[in-house]
């Protein structure tokens, strides 16, 4: 009967301790989870409300608010902010590009990004850089027939009405070393995307 | 003596498998039960965490979208119809096995210029472990509220000679009237006032203003000089008589260059031709700074909208005056220009530009510059609140200015107290917002740019 505590204990730990550690890492993940969750939710309210992220002192803001990730360009994560608008008539008389291709179709009017913008593209397609100015805006005469403006599959998100425009921010935030749960995104982030 | 023994302890048959037994009963009661609680809660976090994100930004939009329909009540069904949209779009269907996704909103009327827009949302959440205790799921809800404040809007628009030779006209009006359209026919007030030489409130303060102010554009010249200084306090005297401080009440100023026009009460030189020596009011200009100004002429429009301004005043009170003949001979009929402008804005206070005195006037020569000075030191005293000469005033009044291919970019931010302007000599009220358009194409960008910091701000 010798050493049959020591097996016991064995068999014990063998279930407890990748049951621990799954708790762990369950916990942690969904720790910084929510604090994507909740920078994409600051970023995307701050937004909305006309701060500025295209000065750097605003990206500042946004990576002072993000506590378990680096919004650097060579960082863990990664903030996509786009101002679309549902391309009208009226907007592109104003453009002076009355044929107006691109009329009724939800486009890009601004697009910036903060941190690596390596890790992952905004689900809805990526402006040419030539259209986009310092400021990220994109101008409506450019909106409104560029094809390559459109936000593909936004529509299906979120049906805008004519002229309205949306702040949509998409955060990713990678986090391989803890790759225990799947969140529904890609293996290893966490992708979540807010419109305001 | 005693020899040494030990005993060995003996196991009874009772302590067999008792880690076993242990940390099986551990497991079950206390590991197992923490794991599920830990998932569980987990799944409620997560779930609460989004749906107040998704609640806010629905909030957000809705109360945007306040500014939409042709009525109080259609924009009301806007508001809700957008916040529950954005709502479904922001917590996706069936997140973490969610189910009974309900979101409501509800437009309201907060006081007599604010309006909110309320959203609440609430979905069961099915727990996977609680069940145990025979909770097979839990309700989560989140609310947030936005409110807008109604904006009262004086659009100051510069229709000067200069727009007409860029080409620019026709370009300005569509993109005004793409700018009036996104205000809230029925809560906002919105008015559209006119300068060149001269200028005139086209259209008054009002709630129903997209067709007015749309008719009033499409008529409009582009003829005349700047005379900003007048315009804006012209505005201002419009926002303040209608006396509405609970709302946001702002002044959007475009001009396409630097104020050339003041309007000022001129004494008349003892040696000039005119038969009536009495001093003279109406407005004059000067090109450039260094020459003389040209005038009179009447400063206050009387058609709508203005468009001409440059016949010179024929009233028998300038009879044989040398300026009637020939508008650069004013100078042979005026002393120099008075430190005030007709407003009460001082030509040389904000010492923006050089002016020279004699005799406690303003040179004739340098008119141009303390045209400049007169518009910097109107959007100050605006943004002070400054009282009419009534005595009402208005404190809080916002001024955004757009500028249009050859401006003074640090004298429209001055305006407009924009704080990229770092350090700003008349800092004073709050910020506004500076828009710069560098050619036609840029006009309507820049338009759409300042009514958004407009309808950001009435949030």
């Amino acid at each position: 009967m010798r050493g049959n505590a020591t097996i016991e204990l064995a068999l014990i730990l063998s279930i407890t301790v990748p049951l621990l550690l799954g708790i762990a890492g369950v916990g942690i993940r969904l720790g910084r989870t929510l604090d994507g969750l909740q920078i994409t939710r600051d970023v995307a309210h701050m937004y909305a409300l006309g701060a500025d992220f295209s000065l750097s002192g605003t990206q500042a803001i946004a990576r002072t608010l993000s506590r378990d990730f680096n919004l650097s360009a060579s960082g863990n994560g990664v903030l996509i902010l786009s101002r679309v608008v549902k391309v009208f008539q009226a907007d592109c008389n104003a453009a002076g590009v009355p044929s107006c291709p691109n009329l009724n179709q939800t486009a890009f009017a601004q697009r910036l990004v903060i941190g690596n913008s390596g890790l992952r593209a905004s689900n809805f397609g990526t402006p040419p850089a030539s259209y986009i100015d310092t400021k990220g805006n994109i101008s409506s005469a450019s909106y409104c027939k560029q094809s390559t403006l459109v936000a593909s599959g936004f529509d299906s998100v979120l049906s805008l009405a004519q002229g309205q425009s949306a702040y949509l921010v998409e955060g990713y935030f990678s986090m391989p070393e803890i790759n225990l749960a799947y969140f529904g995104s890609a293996p290893g982030g966490y992708y979540v995307r807010l419109v305001f | 003596m005693c020899g040494l023994s030990s005993k060995r302890p003996v196991r009874r048959g009772g302590q067999r498998g008792f880690v076993q037994m242990f940390g099986a009963l551990m497991l079950v009661f206390i590991l197992v039960p923490a794991a599920g609680l830990a998932v569980d809660v987990g799944m409620m976090y997560l779930v609460q965490s989004l749906l107040s994100a998704a609640s806010d930004g629905a909030a957000l939009a809705g109360a945007r979208a306040l500014s939409r329909g042709s009525d109080d009540a259609a924009e009301r069904a806007n508001a809700e119809a957008t916040a529950n949209a954005y709502l479904r779009a922001n917590f996706p269907s069936g997140y973490m096995w969610s189910t009974n996704f309900n979101p409501q909103s509800q437009a309201a009327t907060d006081s007599d210029h604010v309006r909110s827009l309320t959203t609440t949302a609430s979905v069961d959440l099915p727990l996977l472990f609680l069940r145990i205790f025979r909770t097979e799921s839990t309700t989560i809800s989140a609310t947030s509220k936005a409110t807008r404040r109604d904006a009262n809007v004086m659009f100051v628009m510069d229709r000067s000679t200069s727009l007409q030779q860029s080409g620019s006209c026709t370009p300005l009006k569509n993109a005004a009237k793409n700018f009036i359209d996104r205000f809230a026919e029925g809560r906002d007030n919105v008015g559209l006032l006119t300068f060149g030489t001269s200028s005139l409130i086209d259209n008054a303060l009002s709630t129903t203003f997209k067709t007015a102010t749309t008719t009033t554009l499409n008529n409009v010249s582009c003829n005349g000089s700047t005379n900003t200084a007048q315009g804006l306090w012209q505005a201002y005297t419009a926002l303040v008589n209608l006396n509405q401080a609970g709302a946001l009440n702002a002044i959007v100023l475009f001009t396409d260059g630097l104020p050339t026009a003041l309007t000022q009460t001129f004494s008349i030189k003892a040696t000039s031709n005119c038969t009536d020596k009495t001093a003279k009011q109406g407005a004059a200009y000067a090109v450039s700074n260094g020459s003389n100004p040209s005038g009179l002429y009447p400063w206050v429009g009387t058609t709508q909208p203005m468009s001409s301004d440059l016949s010179v005043l024929t009233t028998a009170t300038t009879n044989n005056c040398s300026f009637r003949s020939t508008q650069s001979n004013l100078y042979k009929d005026v002393v120099n220009a008075p430190v005030t402008d007709s407003s009460g804005n001082s030509l040389d206070a904000t010492g923006y530009m050089s002016v020279g005195h004699t005799a406690g006037l303003i040179n004739l020569t340098d008119f141009n510059h303390g045209a400049t000075n007169a518009a910097d030191h109107a959007a100050l005293r605006i943004r002070r609140g400054d009282a009419l000469t009534g005595g009402q005033s208005l404190a809080n009044v916002v001024i955004y200015t757009i500028g249009y291919m050859d401006v003074d970019e640090t004298l429209l931010k001055r305006m407009a107290n924009d704080a990229s302007l770092s350090p700003n000599p008349v800092a004073a009220g709050a910020h506004g917002k500076y828009r710069y358009a560098g050619d036609a194409s840029q006009l309507n960008d820049a338009f759409l740019s300042i009514a958004s910091e407009v309808l950001r701000l009435a949030q």
